[in-house]
Formats: structure tokens, C-alpha cells, sequence
């Protein structure tokens, strides 16, 4: 019982593996029982984590993501391991969203909304990897 | 799956495009393509119902953030309606509730957006 169960462990190479991850996502869901808004939450950190590394951070010889997740207790842990270019998303200036939609920047909405609804976020490069590491609360009700 | 579906209405100048499915990355340049084509034609009153929506992330809030703005730039609008609790929370946190004007029924929206 001390450790606990790897429920989602996955590996992406491109985002057209996204369906997998959602269908991951859905049968981890239903085995622990979670609120649907924690099952899209937690759909939504993985999605946004995911794409920031295909779309933009890939390594030379292509993409490779491994994403693990599990429940510990009240929480979602959850880890995204990638091999692209060195990229701290938690780097980046949270968007204003109080800007008048001209002047609205269109990026920088996907790692705002990691922030906001995981109640812990790190990251660390570790040996050529970008490890980012989240928990988020699992919904009451 | 991951699938959008796309219904259009047209009610006088306004076009009401109704979504059902999931806005991701790998849907949102389903919509994109539609909505820009849309406004690229001289449409320039848009409402999205968003009512059989489950999940959008910021693929999808930047296809309506483009749109809002070049419908704007056009002298119309992108008037959102029916939001399920999850989505309104997403656009909530992306201060999309500021920048859009959404309405409970499609009905008001189509109203709004005719008045825009």
C-alpha cells in the first residue's frame, strides 16, 4: 500500500496520440470513480502539458513523451517526461486576461490554466529531460 | 474519440454554428477553418452554442479568441450561449467571460448578436 498505482502510463510521439491519452484518461476515471470535471481537468493538464512539448519543444530526432499518472489519496499525481529542448513552462508570464479583445495576445492560455487548476506544479531538467510534475485536488462532490 | 461536429443556422444575418463534441488539439482546426472561412465571406455575426460542448482546452480558446477579434475587426461579433459548468470554468479562468458576451439561451444570444 505504500506505493501507489500507476494508473495511466503512456508514451507520445505525436499529437494524433492524443485519442489514446483521452481514452487513458476516461478508464482512469471510471476504475477511481472521479467527478467529471476532475476527469476533464485532469484531460485538460495532460493536453496542454503534451501539446506545449510537440508543438513547440520537440528534440531533433522527434518527440517522445511518457505521461504517468496515479491517485494518491484525495489527489491526482500526475508527471510528464519529454526528451525536447530545454522549456520550463512555469517561465512563462501568466497572460493578463483583463486585456480588451484587441489588444488580447492569443498565446499563453494552456500553461495558465495548468496553473490554475493544479494545486502543485514543478519542474526540473533532469539528464537531456523536461520533467514537469503536477497534483491536482480531486473535486468534491 | 475525438470529434467535433459542426451545425450551421442561419437566422437573418446572424450565423449560429452548433457544436457538439470535444474542441482540442485535434479538432480546433475543424473549427478555425470554419469560423474564419465564415467571417473571411462577409459573415460577420457569429453565435457559438456551446451547449453539447464537454471539453475545450486552448487549442480551442485560441480559434475563438482569433475569431472574436476579426469579427470585431469586421464590425460584428462572436456571441458565445449555453455554456455547460466545466467549460464556463475554463473560460472563467481565461478571461474569455470579459471579452465575450454569453448568454443563457441561443435565442438572446442571436439577439445580441444581431444588435452588435
Amino acid at each position: 500500500m505504500d506505493e501507489v498505482d500507476k494508473a495511466i502510463d503512456l508514451i507520445l510521439t505525436t499529437m494524433d496520440d492524443l485519442d489514446r491519452m483521452v481514452e487513458a484518461v476516461e478508464a482512469f476515471g471510471e476504475t477511481q470513480q472521479l467527478p467529471m470535471a476532475t476527469v476533464m481537468h485532469l484531460n485538460l493538464i495532460l493536453e496542454e502539458l503534451i501539446a506545449n512539448v510537440i508543438n513547440h519543444g520537440a528534440a531533433p530526432g522527434g518527440p517522445r513523451v511518457a505521461v504517468s499518472v496515479s491517485r494518491d489519496g484525495a489527489d491526482i499525481v500526475g508527471e510528464v517526461r519529454d526528451n525536447g529542448i530545454a522549456f520550463d513552462p512555469l517561465s512563462r508570464p501568466a497572460p493578463d486576461v483583463t486585456m480588451p479583445l484587441d489588444e488580447r495576445p492569443i498565446g499563453g492560455l494552456g500553461v495558465h490554466l495548468v496553473r490554475t487548476l493544479t494545486r502543485d506544479l514543478s519542474y526540473r531538467r533532469d539528464d537531456a529531460h523536461n520533467v514537469t510534475r503536477f497534483v491536482l485536488a480531486i473535486e468534491k462532490g | 474519440m475525438s470529434e467535433l461536429a459542426i451545425q450551421h443556422e442561419e437566422v437573418g444575418p446572424v450565423l449560429v454554428l452548433v457544436l457538439s463534441g470535444r474542441i482540442d488539439s485535434a479538432t480546433a482546426k475543424t473549427l478555425e477553418t470554419e469560423i474564419l472561412g465564415r467571417l473571411g465571406q462577409g459573415v460577420a455575426r457569429i453565435v457559438i452554442d456551446l451547449a453539447k460542448v464537454e471539453y475545450i482546452s486552448s487549442a480551442g480558446l485560441r480559434v475563438i479568441l482569433l475569431g472574436g477579434k476579426k469579427a470585431k475587426a469586421g464590425g460584428g461579433a462572436i456571441v458565445l450561449c449555453t455554456l455547460q459548468p466545466a467549460i464556463r470554468d475554463v473560460f472563467e479562468i481565461s478571461g474569455f467571460l470579459r471579452l465575450f458576451e454569453v448568454t443563457p439561451t441561443r435565442t438572446e444570444a442571436v439577439s445580441v448578436a444581431r444588435a452588435a
